[in-house]
């Protein structure tokens, strides 16, 4: 039985992309006169040899490549005034109290933000060692830390769950080249943290989903457990 | 990280906008393997792939508060690393740009003698391959690759390319039949 044009012009584009099963190809094939069926063959044989080139890994450099050339984004301006005002207290004033004004104050500097040049896109990051990834929002009583350091040789979490290092020295694990891991049973409530890299330099998490300064003038990362 | 990677590459985009940084490492994770591969098969050379994807993604990046979550964002990357390649290529013979071959094809014979058979014929079969891919037109190159080594449909095709749905399908059928006669020769 001959197929209809429309069909045979589906059959003939899954024919070549090897998605036709035994018995439609059988089919199909049968449908073609001895010429069609060889050029059809002579066809599709290199596109199956193409479908079976192996994937390339791919260089463990370019990651790193790519993200010591970039820098961060410079958020919306709108959204910078929301986060300093939700870090700072003004003139003894909680932030709730002061967000009618604030309000008032975005609607007047958003647009000179719009009138603002752009923050340059692409910068070499100075320091690799402290791009901190994120940490996994915590659930069921556990929280897990990931921090993207491809310079650090070693990373330990400070936090107050274990007195800011100390009474338990907890260590992030290297996973791969660059990134450093570890996950920790914590019971339900909120806490604070940072990361310190060779035992020097204490790093916040940017990817937080919230930040308070401290009393030394320094930014901690929040976590909520639930 | 773990986080991150579960989360839609919308919220990833979001993120990056919003300063995060580091969701753009976890947005790379999920589409370097295809960006370098579809560069890799596009100009055959190991060294000018890696140089485009890096190029590729750092002007993704830059250009992130453009995208639209119209589109998929792995369509629109692999719309950047053609664009990159044809970039590249241009004013350039193709023989500057890939691999020698030809000494690939000497290195092969030179792998036999301590190479199971069927590894090597396997082998100088990807050469021929990837010669012939090489030597057609860059826009039925393109087309095949995203068909048959990135098993695109038609629409995503048609979205990589800035092409009708028709037009690829009579893209696709000319560079197969373009392939075939090129890989026909080389035998």
């Amino acid at each position: 039985m001959t197929l209809p044009k429309q069909t045979m012009d589906d059959a003939v584009q899954r024919y070549m992309e090897g998605k036709l099963t035994e018995a439609e190809r059988e089919h199909f094939l049968s449908n073609l006169n001895a010429h069609e069926h060889e050029d059809a063959h002579t066809t599709q044989s290199p596109l199956r040899a193409l479908e079976r080139l192996p994937r390339k890994a791919v260089p463990n450099t370019l990651r790193l490549r790519v993200m010591t050339s970039i820098a961060p984004k410079r958020p919306p301006f709108p959204a910078r005034v929301r986060a300093w005002l939700e870090q700072h207290a003004l003139l003894g004033w909680q932030i709730g109290g002061m967000a009618v004004a604030a309000s008032i104050l975005m609607m007047v500097l958003t647009l000179a933000s719009e009138m603002a040049p752009p923050m340059q896109g692409t910068a070499i990051a100075q320091n690799t060692c402290s791009r901190v990834v994120t940490q996994k929002p915590a659930a069921a009583g556990h929280a897990t830390f990931c921090l993207y350091a491809p310079a650090a040789h070693n990373v330990a979490l400070i936090g107050d769950f274990n007195g800011w290092g100390s009474k338990q020295r907890v260590e992030l694990q290297q996973q791969g080249d660059a990134l450093w891991t570890v996950e920790l049973p914590l019971s339900p409530g909120n806490y604070q943290y940072a990361f310190v890299i060779d035992d020097k330099k204490t790093i916040t998490d940017p990817m937080a989903e919230q930040h308070v300064n401290d009393d030394f003038g320094r930014e901690n990362a929040v976590i909520s457990v639930l | 990280l773990i986080y991150a990677r579960e989360r839609p590459d919308h919220e990833l985009i979001a993120d990056c906008l919003a300063g995060k940084v580091q969701a753009y490492a976890v947005l790379m994770e999920r589409h370097q393997s295809m960006v370098f591969n579809v560069l890799y098969r596009f100009v055959g050379n190991h060294e000018a792939s890696e140089d485009l994807s890096q190029i590729t993604f750092i002007t993704a990046y830059e250009k992130l508060h453009t995208f639209s979550n119209m589109s998929k964002f792995s369509t629109w990357l692999c719309q950047i690393a053609l664009n990159k390649a044809r970039d590249m290529a241009r004013g350039k013979s193709w023989e500057d740009v890939c691999d020698n071959l030809e000494s690939h094809a000497d290195h092969l014979i030179g792998l036999e003698s301590e190479t199971p058979h069927h590894q090597v014929e396997s082998m100088q079969e990807n050469a021929q391959i990837q010669k012939a891919l090489n030597r057609l037109p860059v826009e039925y190159r393109e087309v095949l690759i995203l068909k048959h080594l990135e098993e695109c449909s038609n629409q995503e095709i048609s979205e990589i390319l800035g092409l009708t749905v028709e037009n690829v399908k009579v893209r696709t059928f000319r560079a197969r039949q373009m392939f075939k006669q090129i890989y026909a020769r080389q035998e």
